[in-house]
C-alpha cells in the first residue's frame, strides 16, 4: 500500500533522507522509529505531498506521489505532529471542512463527519470551539480530519507526543481499533509505543534505514542471537553455573525463573548446545535476550 | 566567495534583463537600453560560467527543475502582461460614461480633426498640477480634453507642460500664467485660455487654415490710441493681443465699413458719443454675430446706451468706491476685483485686477429675453457705487448702489433663439492702458477677455452637450441625519457584531 | 473546490471579532470622509449658486473625491486583512492540511483571493451603500459614472488582495507581510508624482503607477488600457503567490 524506493531529500548540503526504501503492506501498522533528526518527519511529509523529494519514488495505494499527486493524496490521511486545525472553528465545522477538502461527496459528508467524530470520541464536543480544547482533544480532532474520508492509508507523525498518560492510552487504543481497516504508518521515538502498536518497525538514523522488521527479527538482525533468555523450571543458579562451563558461553546470569546467557557468536550449533544443557534444568522457552531498547541503541550506534 | 560573486552578477543580469523587457515595450526611448542589454548578457553569462557546477547540480535535481519551471512561467506571464498592456494602451478603446461626454469629443469635432492635413498641429497646454483645488480641477479638465483630442485627431500632437516644473520651457514659450494653450503649425501659432472643446477646435482650425484675424479699435471719436507711446495709449494691449495671433488695427468706423475679417471691435473710451451711423453699423455688426467690446470713462458718454440696453447692459451712475482698497492704498476710487465669474472668458483667473475711476456695470431693469448676461469680474460686498465720491467722510448713503458690483459684464445675444453677437461692457478704460497693464492681473484679464471675445466669431458650432451632470439638494437636517448614519450607525453595527462574536466565543 | 476555500475564508473573517473591529474602524473613517466631502460640496454649491447659474458638477465635485478617498482607505486597510492569508496557515500549522489534501495549489490561491475579495467588496459596497442611497434620495446622480466608479473599486480590491496574498506567501510573519503590501502598494500609488515630468522616468511612472490606472474610473471613463493593466497585475501577483506556495514543498 505504501512503497518507498530510494527516497532522498537534501536541504542544501544537509542530507535529511538518504536512499530510503521500504514497503508497508495493506492493513499493516508500520512504525518509523528513530532519534530526533533521523528523518522521520521529513519522510512522512514527503509521503503526504507536503514536501518534495530530491530523488526517488513514493507510491501510495499504487499512485505515484509526483505523477498522480492528487490520487495519491486522496488515498491518504495525514496527522502531522502539530494538528492542522483552525482554532476559530467548531469541531464539527472543522471536520466537515476537512471532509470537503478531502473530496467527500456532499451527500456522504454528514455520515462521514459523524463517523469520524464517533471514532475519535468527539461526538459530545462537536459544538465546541477548537481553540478552547485541551491538547488531547485537539489531537483527536487532528485524527478526525485524517480519518473523515476513510482513507486507505493513514500517516501519523508522533500521534501521542505531548499527551498525558491517560490521553496516550486513549490514543493508542484508538489506533489499535483502526488497524486492519487501514494501512497505518506512524512515527515515534518511543520504543514501547512501537512494540505495542506496530506490526513492523523501521529504524532510521541519520536519514538512512538501519533496520526493518518485526521485533524479533530485528533482534535477530542486529544481535544475531548473541543473547539468549532461557525460561526454566529448575534452579536458575545451578543452571547458570552449568551453562557457564560451556565453551561458547561467555556469561550466564541467573534471574527469577530464567537464565540470561551471552554467547561468543550466534551460530546455531552453539545455541543448540546451550539449549540442550538447559533442558536438564527444565527448559520452558529460549528466545533472544535483549529488549528492543538494546536493539535500538545498537542499531543507532552501528549507524554512527 | 566565487559563488557569491557569481550569484550577485546573475541577479544584476536578471534585473537588467527585466528592465530591458519592460523598457523595450513601454519606453522605447529609454537611454542606455543597449547598456542595460549588455549588462543583462554579461551578468547572466558570468553567473552561468562561474557557478556552473552548482547550477547543473541544482538543475538536475527535482527541486531545481521545479524552480526553473517556476521562473520560466513567471517570466512568460510577465511578458504576456506587458505586451497585453502595451497593445491595450495603443488601441485607445474607451467608454465615456459621463452624461455630457466630458472625456470624448463630438462627432463633428472628430470629423473636423480627421480632415486636418499634415504637417501635424502641435497643441501644448501649460497647466500647473499642485495643491490648489481650483488649479487641479482645471488641470483635470484639460487632461480630459487633451486625451479626447489626442484620441480623435490623427494629425494632432498633444502635450501638457507644468510651468512650475518645466520652467525653462514655459519661459521659452513666453507663458507666464496658468491655463494657456498654444496651438502651432507651420510657423503659425495662436494661444487660447481656459479652453473648451469648441474654442480649442476653432483655434486648431484657424491655425491650419492660416487665416489672419484682426481686432479693430474704433477711432475718430477721441478714443484711446494704439500707436502712441504714452501711459494712456493701448500700444501694450496691441502687443499682448499680437502674441495671441491677433492683428490689431485702428478703424474709423464712420468712414469705413466694418471688414469681414473683423474678429472683434473695441470701442475704448470715446471722448464724444459715437454718431448714429456708427451705432447703426455696430448694431448690424452684432446682428451678424460680431463681437464688440466697450470701455467707457466715467464722465463721458459713449452713445451706445441703446445698443447696450438691447444686450441687457447699462452703467450705473456714480463711481465705484472700495473701502477695502482705501485701507491699503488710501484711495477708495480704485476698486479691486474680488471675484471672477465662471464664464470661459475669465475661468481660472485668480489675481485681483484693479480698476481706476470705474462705473458699475448693471443689468437693465427690464432684461431682454434674447440675451444672457454674465458677470465676469466683480467687487467685494464692501464696495458700492457712490453718487458723491468726493464727499468726506465717504459713507454709503441714499441713492448709492450696494456691492458686490460688476465692473465687467458680458452679454450673449441670441435673437429669435439663434446664436448672435457678443458684447462686453466695462465701466472703466484705464485698466487697459499701458499704465493699467503694468499690473499683471490687469494684463491677464485683458488678454483673456479680449482673446476670448475675438474667438467667438470663428467658433465652430458644436451640438450642445447635455449639461445635466446630476443634482443634489440637502438641508442641514438631512446632512446631520446622513452624518449620524455614516459615523455612528454603520460602524457601530460592526463593533456590535464584533462584541457579540467575542462574547459567544468565550461562552463556547 | 475554489468556492469552498473561498467560503471558508469568508466565514472565517465574518466570525472573527478582529475582522469586524477593523471593518468598523474602516467604515467609521469612510463615514467621516463621506460627511466631510459632502459638506464641502454642498457649501461650495451654495456659494457657487450665488454667482453662477450652473450647479457644481456632481461627478467631479463629489463622486470623484469620494472615489479617491475610498481608494486611499483601501490602500490603508487591505494590508491588515491580507497579512494573514497564508502566513496564518504557516503559523497555525494548517498548511499540511492544504498540501496533503487532493487539491491543486492554484485552487488554494484562487479560493483565498476570491474569499477575501468578496468579503472586502461586501464591506465596501454594503457599508458604503449610504453614499449612493444619499445621492439617489436627495438628488439625481448620474448612474453610469457611479457604476464605473464601483467597477474601479472592485478592481482595486482585486489588485490589493492579490498583492497582499503574494506578500503573505513571501513571509511567515504577518507583520512583515503587511509591511510588504503597504510599501509596495503605496510605492506604486505615489509613483504618479513623477508623471508630470519629462523623460523616461516619468514615462515609466505613467505606465507603472497604480493611481494612474485606477483614477479614471472615478471620473466616468473606462479605458481598456487600465482594465488590462489591472487584470494583468492581479494575474501576475496570483501567479507569483501560486509559485511561492508550490515552492514551500521545496523548502
Amino acid at each position: 500500500m505504501i512503497e518507498v524506493d530510494a527516497l532522498s531529500r537534501r536541504f542544501g548540503n544537509l542530507v535529511a533522507v538518504d536512499e530510503l526504501s521500504f514497503v508497508v503492506e495493506s492493513g499493516e501498522v508500520m512504525g518509523l522509529l528513530g532519534p530526533n533528526g533521523a528523518g522521520k518527519t521529513t519522510t512522512l511529509r514527503i509521503l503526504c505531498g507536503c514536501l518534495g523529494a530530491t530523488s526517488g519514488t513514493v507510491r501510495i495505494a499504487g499512485h505515484d506521489i509526483t505523477q498522480a499527486s492528487r490520487a495519491a493524496r486522496a488515498a491518504l490521511g495525514y496527522l502531522p505532529e502539530k494538528p492542522p486545525i483552525y482554532d476559530e472553528m467548531s469541531v464539527e465545522d472543522f471536520v466537515d471542512h476537512a471532509a470537503r477538502l478531502r473530496g467527500v461527496a456532499r451527500r456522504d459528508r454528514p455520515t462521514a463527519v459523524d463517523r469520524a467524530l464517533t471514532l475519535t470520541d468527539l461526538s459530545k464536543a462537536r459544538g465546541r470551539i477548537v481553540g478552547h480544547l485541551s491538547k488531547g482533544y485537539r489531537q483527536r480532532v487532528g485524527l478526525a480530519q485524517a480519518l473523515v474520508h476513510s482513507p486507505s492509508v493513514l500517516v501519523l507523525d508522533e500521534p501521542t507526543s505531548g499527551l498525558d498518560p491517560s490521553q496516550v492510552s486513549s490514543m493508542r487504543a484508538l489506533i489499535r481499533e483502526l488497524r486492519g481497516e487501514q494501512t497505518i504508518l506512524l512515527s515515534t521515538h518511543l520504543l514501547s509505543e512501537a512494540t505495542t502498536l506496530c506490526d513492523r518497525v523501521t529504524i532510521l538514523a541519520g536519514g538512512r534505514l538501519v533496520a526493518s522488521g518485526t521485533e524479533s527479527s530485528l533482534r535477530e538482525q542486529l544481535l544475531g542471537g548473541l543473547a539468549l533468555r532461557l525460561e526454566i523450571i529448575g534452579d536458575p543458579s545451578a543452571c547458570a553455573e552449568a551453562l557457564a562451563a560451556l565453551a561458547p558461553v561467555e556469561q550466564a546470569t541467573p534471574g527469577e525463573g530464567e537464565v540470561l546467557v551471552t554467547l561468543c557468536d550466534a551460530s546455531n550449533e552453539h545455541r543448540a548446545l546451550v539449549n540442550a544443557e538447559a533442558t536438564r534444568f527444565g527448559l520452558v522457552s529460549s528466545r533472544s535476550g535483549e529488549g528492543l531498547e538494546q536493539v535500538f541503541l545498537r542499531a543507532i550506534e552501528g549507524a554512527k | 566567495m566565487t559563488a557569491f560573486i557569481a550569484r550577485t552578477t546573475g541577479l544584476l543580469g536578471a534585473l537588467a534583463a527585466i528592465a530591458v523587457l519592460v523598457s523595450f515595450v513601454l519606453v522605447p526611448e529609454l537611454p542606455g537600453l543597449r547598456t542595460l542589454a549588455l549588462t543583462a548578457v554579461v551578468g547572466i553569462g558570468g553567473w552561468l560560467y562561474l557557478d556552473w557546477p552548482a547550477i547543473s547540480r541544482a538543475a538536475a535535481a527535482r527541486g531545481g527543475m521545479e524552480a526553473a519551471r517556476a521562473v520560466l512561467l513567471i517570466a512568460v506571464a510577465v511578458g504576456i502582461a506587458v505586451v497585453s498592456v502595451a497593445l491595450a494602451e495603443r488601441s485607445q478603446q474607451r467608454w465615456d460614461l459621463t452624461p455630457q461626454g466630458s472625456h470624448s469629443v463630438t462627432e463633428r469635432t472628430t470629423e473636423v480633426l480627421a480632415s486636418l492635413a499634415l504637417p501635424p498641429t502641435e497643441v501644448v497646454g501649460f497647466f500647473v498640477h499642485g495643491d490648489d483645488p481650483v488649479a487641479s480641477r482645471h488641470r483635470r479638465s484639460w487632461d480630459a480634453l487633451a486625451e479626447a483630442f489626442a484620441a480623435a485627431g490623427p494629425t494632432l500632437r498633444v502635450d501638457t507642460i507644468d510651468p512650475d516644473v518645466s520652467v525653462l520651457r514655459a519661459q521659452q514659450a513666453g507663458v507666464s500664467s496658468n491655463g494657456v494653450v498654444i496651438i502651432s503649425r507651420s510657423g503659425r501659432s495662436e494661444r487660447i485660455y481656459a479652453p473648451d472643446e469648441a474654442s480649442l477646435l476653432s483655434a486648431i482650425v484657424r491655425v491650419s487654415q492660416e487665416r489672419d484675424r484682426t481686432v479693430y479699435v474704433s477711432s475718430g471719436f477721441g478714443e484711446r490710441r494704439l500707436d502712441e507711446v504714452s501711459s494712456e495709449s493701448l500700444s501694450e494691449l496691441r502687443r499682448e493681443l499680437g502674441a495671441l495671433g491677433l492683428r490689431v488695427a485702428p478703424l474709423d468706423i464712420a468712414r469705413n465699413p466694418l471688414p469681414d475679417d473683423a474678429a472683434a471691435v473695441l470701442v475704448v473710451a470715446p471722448a464724444i458719443p459715437l454718431s448714429a451711423g456708427v451705432v447703426s453699423k455696430l448694431e448690424g455688426f452684432l446682428a451678424d454675430g460680431g463681437a464688440l467690446f466697450v470701455a467707457s470713462e466715467p464722465q463721458k458718454e459713449t452713445g451706445l446706451d441703446t445698443l447696450l440696453a438691447d444686450g441687457g447692459l447699462g452703467l450705473a451712475p456714480g463711481l465705484v468706491v472700495d473701502p477695502l482698497v482705501r485701507s491699503v492704498t488710501g484711495d477708495a476710487s480704485t476698486p479691486m476685483i474680488a471675484r471672477y465669474g465662471l464664464h470661459a472668458a475669465v475661468r481660472g483667473l485668480r489675481a485681483p485686477a484693479v480698476f481706476s475711476g470705474a462705473r458699475a456695470v448693471v443689468e437693465t431693469p427690464h432684461q431682454p429675453t434674447d440675451c444672457t448676461v454674465h458677470r465676469l469680474a466683480s467687487t467685494s460686498e464692501l464696495a458700492w457705487s457712490e453718487l458723491r465720491p468726493s464727499s468726506e467722510p465717504l459713507l454709503f448713503g441714499e441713492g448709492d448702489l450696494p456691492g458686490p458690483l460688476s465692473l465687467l459684464s458680458l452679454s450673449e445675444l441670441h435673437p429669435g433663439g439663434r446664436s448672435g453677437g457678443t458684447v462686453i461692457l466695462s465701466g472703466d478704460a484705464d485698466w487697459l492702458s499701458n499704465r493699467g497693464l503694468e499690473n499683471a492681473a490687469n494684463r491677464d484679464l485683458a488678454v483673456r477677455v479680449l482673446g476670448s471675445l475675438a474667438s467667438q466669431e470663428d467658433l465652430i458650432a458644436l451640438p450642445p452637450r447635455e449639461r445635466d451632470e446630476g443634482t443634489l439638494a440637502m438641508d442641514w437636517l438631512d446632512q446631520v441625519l446622513v452624518g449620524v448614519l455614516a459615523l455612528l450607525f454603520v460602524p457601530g453595527t460592526c463593533l456590535a457584531i464584533a462584541l457579540t462574536l467575542w462574547i459567544r466565543r468565550r461562552g463556547r | 473546490m475554489i468556492w469552498h476555500i473561498a467560503r471558508r475564508e469568508l466565514l472565517a473573517r465574518t466570525r472573527s471579532p478582529f475582522a469586524w473591529v477593523v471593518a468598523g474602524t474602516w467604515l467609521a473613517l469612510q463615514g467621516l470622509m463621506f460627511t466631510l466631502i459632502l459638506g464641502v460640496y454642498l457649501r461650495s454649491s451654495r456659494e457657487g449658486a450665488e454667482w453662477e447659474e450652473e450647479a457644481l458638477p456632481l461627478l467631479s465635485g463629489l463622486i470623484d473625491p469620494l472615489y479617491s478617498a475610498q481608494s486611499l482607505l483601501l490602500l490603508l486597510f487591505m494590508p491588515l486583512l491580507t497579512m494573514n492569508l497564508l502566513a496564518s496557515e504557516q503559523r497555525s500549522g494548517t498548511l499540511p492540511l492544504l498540501l496533503s489534501s487532493p487539491i491543486a495549489t492554484w485552487e488554494v490561491i484562487l479560493g483565498k483571493w476570491l474569499g477575501l475579495t468578496i468579503f472586502v467588496s461586501v464591506l465596501v459596497f454594503l457599508g458604503g451603500a449610504l453614499t449612493p442611497i444619499t445621492l439617489i434620495v436627495f438628488g439625481s446622480p448620474p448612474l453610469a459614472p457611479m457604476a464605473g466608479a464601483a467597477l474601479g473599486l472592485l478592481l482595486l480590491i482585486g489588485v490589493l488582495g492579490a498583492l497582499g496574498l503574494l506578500a503573505s506567501s513571501l513571509s511567515g510573519s504577518q507583520l512583515v507581510a503587511a509591511v510588504i503590501t503597504w510599501t509596495t502598494s503605496m510605492g506604486l500609488w505615489l509613483l504618479a508624482v513623477l508623471e508630470h515630468g519629462e523623460g523616461p522616468l516619468s514615462s515609466l511612472a505613467r505606465h507603472g503607477s497604480l493611481l494612474i490606472h485606477v483614477r479614471q474610473f472615478g471620473r466616468g471613463l473606462i479605458d481598456t488600457g487600465d482594465v488590462v493593466w489591472l487584470f494583468s497585475f492581479i494575474g501576475v501577483a496570483l501567479l507569483g503567490a501560486w509559485q511561492r506556495l508550490e515552492s514551500w514543498r521545496w523548502r
